[in-house]
């Protein structure tokens, strides 16, 4: 192996940029000393290179893959859809547990008053406002406990299969629904908390809309709150028991969601990064979608591919490494 | 500071100097007790340079490759004389002890041989 050659690998212990810009006065200084060194000083040499190479690239902050702002955007825009799908959870467990929605106590197991989950749904809650206010190292956190404590439920459902015990459970015990479908929930919770980034990848992103703009999406979304809770029962006192399903929609998430996002959309079409963001989000839309209608496991493995395509495809703009290092 | 980095910023207070002739330099300057590998010259020069304390002067191209002159800046300079003072007066402190130690010594030879 020709010294140049072997000199080339050693200098591979240092890191990429870092080589960018030395190697090649290194590599002229290592062979313009190669001639006056022993045969036996060859092997320090080496050590010394790979020594300082490594120590380089441990003493260097770590450059992490850049979230691009497409993905800061969907991010908080799944927040603000949680919060509004939290609010609504909230308040239908509120008016089911004060007896003012009018339906049968046979109806119970869809929303209890001792519905464990409240804590997931305060903290989107609080995410969102927090996001709305500005404060986005509190969001941050509370994204993460709602991500941590909805995997919780996810796996004590799946330990105790249906049932689910939680220290606030005062009344009979909780019937956990389909786990795929809190699978499916648990997944997009996790998702738009790691897609936050950190707090200033968070302020960048919810910049990236105006903030009126926001307000306006997670206000529709409450007032499709207040139709649901109204047009339930009205639903029921038409239809009566004929169609549960189609009544346990309307009072549902459904329409909150629905309106929420159109005004989202609406927003998200005229900012930069919004189409990729909203291309995101139909893609993370797919997993709950798809948990209500189709096999478990199969809607499970779909969501993840789904994900990390869409990651993937977000990525793609990803911040370059800079080429120079820092000293010159 | 380390002996390599007050070696350098010694070295390259005759005149700008690039990566080989450095070397040179640092071993001239040393008696040849001290041979600089590469690496740590290279390493003694991020930190110098990111401290401000040397700069580059040129950059050539010779045979195909980048070669860079460094200099001390007068950052550097002051740096290296509060250095040289704090090296001077230890050194002072070490002579001085080095004196009574030597002086008690004699002493100790001359009375064990009066016996």
């Amino acid at each position: 192996m020709s010294p140049e050659r072997r000199y080339r690998l050693l200098l591979l212990s240092y890191p990429r940029s870092y080589r960018a810009a030395r190697a090649e006065e290194m590599l002229d200084v290592l062979l313009a000393t190669e001639g006056r060194r022993g045969a036996l000083s060859g092997m320090p040499e080496a050590v010394s290179l790979v020594g300082h190479g490594l120590a380089l690239r441990l003493s260097r902050p770590m450059v992490r893959p850049a979230f691009s702002p497409s993905v800061g955007l969907a991010g908080v825009s799944l927040l603000c859809l949680l919060a509004v799908l939290g609010a609504q959870q909230l308040t239908a467990a509120g008016i089911r547990g004060l007896g003012l929605d009018g339906y049968p106590d046979e109806w119970r197991i869809g929303v209890l008053w001792v519905d464990p989950r409240w804590p997931v749904h305060a903290l989107w809650v609080t995410t969102g406002l927090a996001l709305l206010l500005g404060r986005h190292r509190p969001a941050l956190a509370s994204a993460w406990a709602a991500a941590v404590l909805q995997t919780w439920h996810l796996v004590v459902t799946a330990v105790t299969s249906v049932e689910l015990p939680w220290p606030g459970d005062v009344g009979p015990h909780w019937v956990a629904p389909g786990g795929i479908a809190q699978g499916s929930w648990a997944l997009l919770s996790l998702s738009s908390a790691v897609m936050l980034g950190g707090p200033a990848a968070a302020a960048r992103a919810h910049a990236g809309m105006p903030g009126r703009r926001w307000c306006m999406v997670v206000a529709t979304g409450l007032v499709g709150v207040a139709l649901a809770s109204v047009a339930g029962p009205a639903a029921y006192a038409l239809l009566g028991n004929a169609h549960p399903q189609l009544v346990d929609d309307v009072r549902g998430p459904v329409l909150p969601l629905v309106l929420a996002a159109a005004v989202l959309a609406s927003g998200l079409l005229h900012v930069p990064h919004g189409r990729t963001a909203l291309l995101l989000l139909g893609m993370l839309a797919a997993a709950p979608l798809a948990a209500r209608w189709s096999e478990p496991v199969g809607t499970l493995g779909a969501s993840m591919v789904v994900f990390v395509a869409g990651y993937a495809v977000a990525q793609r703009g990803r911040r370059r490494v800079p080429s120079t290092p820092g000293p010159l | 500071m380390q002996e390599p980095t007050f070696l350098v910023l010694t070295a390259l207070l005759g005149e700008p100097l690039h990566g080989y002739a450095l070397l040179g330099e640092v071993e001239s300057v040393s008696d040849g007790r001290v041979r600089l590998r590469v690496g740590t010259l290279y390493a003694a020069l991020d930190r110098l340079t990111e401290e401000g304390l040397v700069a580059v002067e040129s950059e050539e191209v010779v045979n195909g490759r980048l070669r860079r002159t460094y200099a001390v800046t007068g950052a550097g300079a002051e740096t290296l004389a509060a250095e040289v003072d704090r090296m001077t007066a230890l050194a002072k402190k070490a002579r001085a002890r080095l004196r009574g130690r030597l002086a008690a010594g004699a002493a100790t030879v001359a009375t064990a041989g009066a016996r």
